[in-house]
């Protein structure tokens, strides 16, 4: 009557069992469906970034988020955001011969340069005036921010999660997954569409993410 | 001289804490292997509509003292519980979660279960009961166990090593065990004949498959006999040397494992020779183990583990795997004390692994790293690493049932485990163990006169205490000589005085089967057990679809005697011994023959 171990059989039918219940698990867990497999916390507002000077309105006084962003505007917000003074100079501003110490923009540039967070192109250029594309922007920001190492099959479980992500090139990839971590990408309907150029309204996003950040855990992070 | 003479006593009884870890670990995996092979037999020796009534139990073998709580029922429902409470106190035995307690009911379930049907003892329940006694002495949990994992002061201990009244008994109950089993054997067949050997490989009831191997050897069976004879006697004293104590201890383990490792070959013995290489265990020097801590760990690389620190099944989640995958290199942080890591676990619900250089891991990912890192679990790496995405959604599912995870890891506390704020109670025990030890070593010189026919006395409270804790210890096995006699029972099923069927009753391999059998085969010494078994085959045959009809069963024996070394043929002898209405009522017995 009791003979309960009728070992072959029951060890068949456990090992059925557990698979069962695995698939069963798995099917229901939100690894097999389109949520993001990660959740950044809650940004801070455009008035924030505004009040806090890291991007500032044109100068008919509007924000004009749909205009593009060139080269040394990013250098600007750059050097606004991040307290680049803290960091070692790796690079001098020698190398760059397009950007004339009277240009704008030129103390911006000079500190992303020298701290290695953007270079120059051939022959010294850094095209301050060039627009740049989403994955350029974002990338950089990271940069600037701090690139995480995420182990390769972590930046591409993240960057999965984007439709378009065969778009983004391979020298962005660790980067954006960073920037794609920390919430700064404003991906609309799971794009990120790197190849676009970056807006004031993309940067400004960026930046609502990161001051949210900021506020939230310690300010002297010196990321 | 006298400060030298007792360090060189506390060197030579002392044990290290890993090697007492693994030895409860063995301890409850053979425990757990125990009670489910005895769960097959579960109505057959523990209900009373099995061999064994409770009535009969209490009639043929209790004295004073005896006890059991499975005799609270004879209903094979209630044993089922029992046997699953005790199945639970392995279990935890074998996680190391509240042991000493553990390791108490442990040992008093058992007790009590051998009690219940004591017909069917074997030398390797004796053993495991005794183990489990003085495990209640030993300190098993400080390492890899829960205990030890979720220890609320990690006190680092001053030594790897521990010498307490406990690692005296257990030390001295190994060497008991094998002198005391030499000194029982005192048949000629052990030393003029040298033939024990010989005469042990022809008990065909209790030899496997692979003994005519040994058989082979028949030209060398007077050496072997004197080598098992001389390795029981002298061996394990070797473990008492005070010099190169490391290096004899090992030499012991050896010759000992070797030696049970044949047992265990040659003959169904139950689970004897696996106890007894569990018990060696205990006794791996420390030497071992900080060599193995060398090579395993001096490659590894170093790498912290952020957890959430606000999430408690979490914390207790990673202190346990800490322990259990032997990671003692590992930095456990809560990720909030970090700047960098509490963002990010937050963002991607997570525990992050960090190594010292390279890349960070979350998720499964930071699971398969952890394990590629156990010096034990590392194959399931690859596995793991193999069915990634599931992974992943597992360990997703965990995360987001952590309150439900806490509600079911309540149960596991954070407690302190450190025994060493209580020198009091340690020295207490300790005492109770050297005393038990002594009274230990009096049993077994007991066994001795018992065995050259004296029949020493107890006083009634000395063997009220002695059956009480089941103290009584007689390491008889082939002793004083090997049986030179086997007995394969067969049955005649009848009808109306005619023979319907024949048939042999092969209990080969079980051992407890055995045992009953050796009862069976000798009615004069429990004349009740052979009805018992008798009416007990009648119903069991009766239920057979394929048995032909009958109503009448006898029972015989078919005695075969070994012949002596060098001699020829063996002697066969029918002998019946019982026969058995199968439709009388139970009132009305069957006879002798």
């Amino acid at each position: 009557m009791f003979k309960f171990f009728k070992l072959k059989s029951s060890w068949l039918f456990t090992q059925l069992l557990i698979l069962f219940l695995v698939a069963l698990i798995a099917s229901q867990s939100s690894g097999f469906t389109n949520n993001p497999p990660f959740t950044p916390e809650a940004p801070a507002t455009l008035e924030e970034v505004l009040k806090a000077n890291l991007m500032t309105p044109l100068a008919d006084g509007e924000f004009h988020p749909k205009n593009t962003m060139s080269r040394a505007e990013l250098a600007t917000v750059l050097t606004r955001t991040f307290d680049l003074d803290a960091r070692p100079e790796t690079n001098s501003m020698k190398i760059i011969t397009d950007v004339k110490p009277d240009y704008w923009a030129y103390d911006a540039i000079e500190k992303v340069v020298s701290r290695g967070i953007m270079s120059g192109y051939r022959k010294g250029l850094f095209y301050p005036e060039q627009k740049i594309t989403r994955a350029e922007g974002f990338a950089i920001f990271a940069q600037a921010f701090g690139v995480y190492s995420f182990k390769e099959s972590t930046i591409d479980d993240m960057l999965n999660h984007y439709t378009d992500q065969k778009e983004i090139p391979a020298w962005a990839r660790k980067a954006l997954a960073t920037a794609a971590s920390e919430g700064f990408i404003n991906a609309e309907k799971n794009k990120i569409r790197p190849r676009e150029p970056m807006t004031r309204g993309d940067m400004a996003y960026a930046l609502s993410w990161w001051l949210g950040r900021k506020k939230r855990y310690s300010p002297s992070t010196g990321l | 001289m006298w400060l030298k003479t007792l360090r060189s006593f506390r060197k030579t009884f002392s044990l290290d804490y890993r090697s007492l870890a693994v030895f409860r670990i063995g301890l409850a995996g053979i425990l757990f292997i125990d009670l489910l092979r005895r769960l097959g037999d579960l109505s057959a020796f523990y209900t009373d509509g099995g061999l064994l009534s409770r009535a009969d139990v209490v009639d043929l073998f209790f004295i004073p003292g005896g006890w059991s709580l499975h005799l609270i029922s004879g209903d094979a429902s209630i044993q089922l519980l029992l046997f699953i409470l005790q199945l639970l106190a392995a279990l935890f035995l074998l996680i190391g979660y509240h042991t000493r307690w553990v390791t108490f009911l442990s040992w008093a379930l058992l007790l009590s279960l051998q009690n219940r049907a004591p017909v069917i003892l074997t030398g390797g329940d004796e053993v495991l009961r005794h183990l489990l006694f003085w495990s209640m002495f030993l300190p098993l949990s400080q390492m890899f166990s829960v205990d030890a994992a979720l220890n609320k002061n990690p006190s680092t201990l001053p030594s790897s090593k521990v010498f307490s009244g406990g690692t005296v008994a257990l030390t001295l109950q190994v060497i008991c065990l094998y002198v005391f089993s030499a000194l029982l054997k005192t048949g000629a067949e052990w030393h003029a004949e040298n033939s024990a050997v010989y005469y042990a490989l022809r008990i065909h009831t209790i030899t496997t498959p692979l003994a005519p191997l040994f058989m082979n050897l028949t030209s060398q069976f007077p050496q072997l006999t004197s080598v098992v004879y001389y390795l029981e006697l002298i061996g394990p004293l070797f473990l008492l040397s005070p010099w190169k104590n490391d290096d004899c201890r090992w030499g012991v383990i050896f010759l000992l494992a070797l030696l049970n490792l044949c047992f265990g070959a040659a003959f169904y013995l139950g689970l004897f020779p696996w106890i007894n290489l569990v018990t060696l265990l205990a006794l791996i020097p420390s030497s071992m183990w900080e060599e193995k801590k060398k090579s395993l760990f001096a490659s590894k690389p170093s790498f912290s583990l952020y957890y959430d620190g606000e999430c408690r099944v979490c914390k207790k989640g990673v202190y346990l795997l800490r322990e259990f995958l032997i990671l003692p290199h590992v930095k456990l942080q809560p990720a909030q004390d970090s700047p960098i890591y509490n963002p990010l676990m937050k963002t991607h619900h997570s525990w992050i692994v960090q190594p010292a250089q390279g890349d960070m891991m979350l998720k499964a990912d930071a699971l398969t790293f952890c394990l590629q890192q156990s010096p034990w679990l590392f194959f399931m790496a690859p596995v793991l690493q193999w069915q990634r995405t599931l992974a992943n959604a597992l360990y997703e599912k965990v995360a987001n049932h952590r309150p439900q995870l806490f509600q079911l890891s309540q149960w596991l506390c954070w407690r302190s485990i450190s025994s060493q704020n209580k020198p009091l109670l340690n020295i207490a025990m300790s005492l109770i163990a050297i005393v038990l030890a002594g009274y230990m070593v009096f049993m077994n010189l007991l066994s001795l006169q018992v065995m050259r026919g004296e029949s020493p006395s107890l006083s009634l409270p000395l063997q009220w205490v002695t059956t009480a804790f089941g103290l009584g210890q007689s390491w008889s096995m082939f002793a004083p000589y090997p049986m030179k006699e086997t007995q394969e029972a067969g049955l005649f099923l009848m009808k109306d005085g005619q023979i319907q069927a024949q048939e042999a009753l092969h209990y080969h391999g079980q051992e407890r089967w055995t045992k009953w059998m050796v009862f069976i085969t000798f009615p004069e010494i429990k004349p009740g057990l052979v009805r018992q078994y008798a009416r007990y085959l009648c119903r069991e045959k009766l239920k057979e679809k394929n048995s032909p009809e009958f109503n009448q069963l006898r029972l015989y024996f078919l005695k075969k005697s070994t012949p002596p070394p060098n001699s020829h043929g063996e002697a066969f002898q029918r002998v019946f011994i019982w026969e058995e209405s199968c439709l009388l009522k139970e009132s009305q017995s069957g006879v002798f023959r």
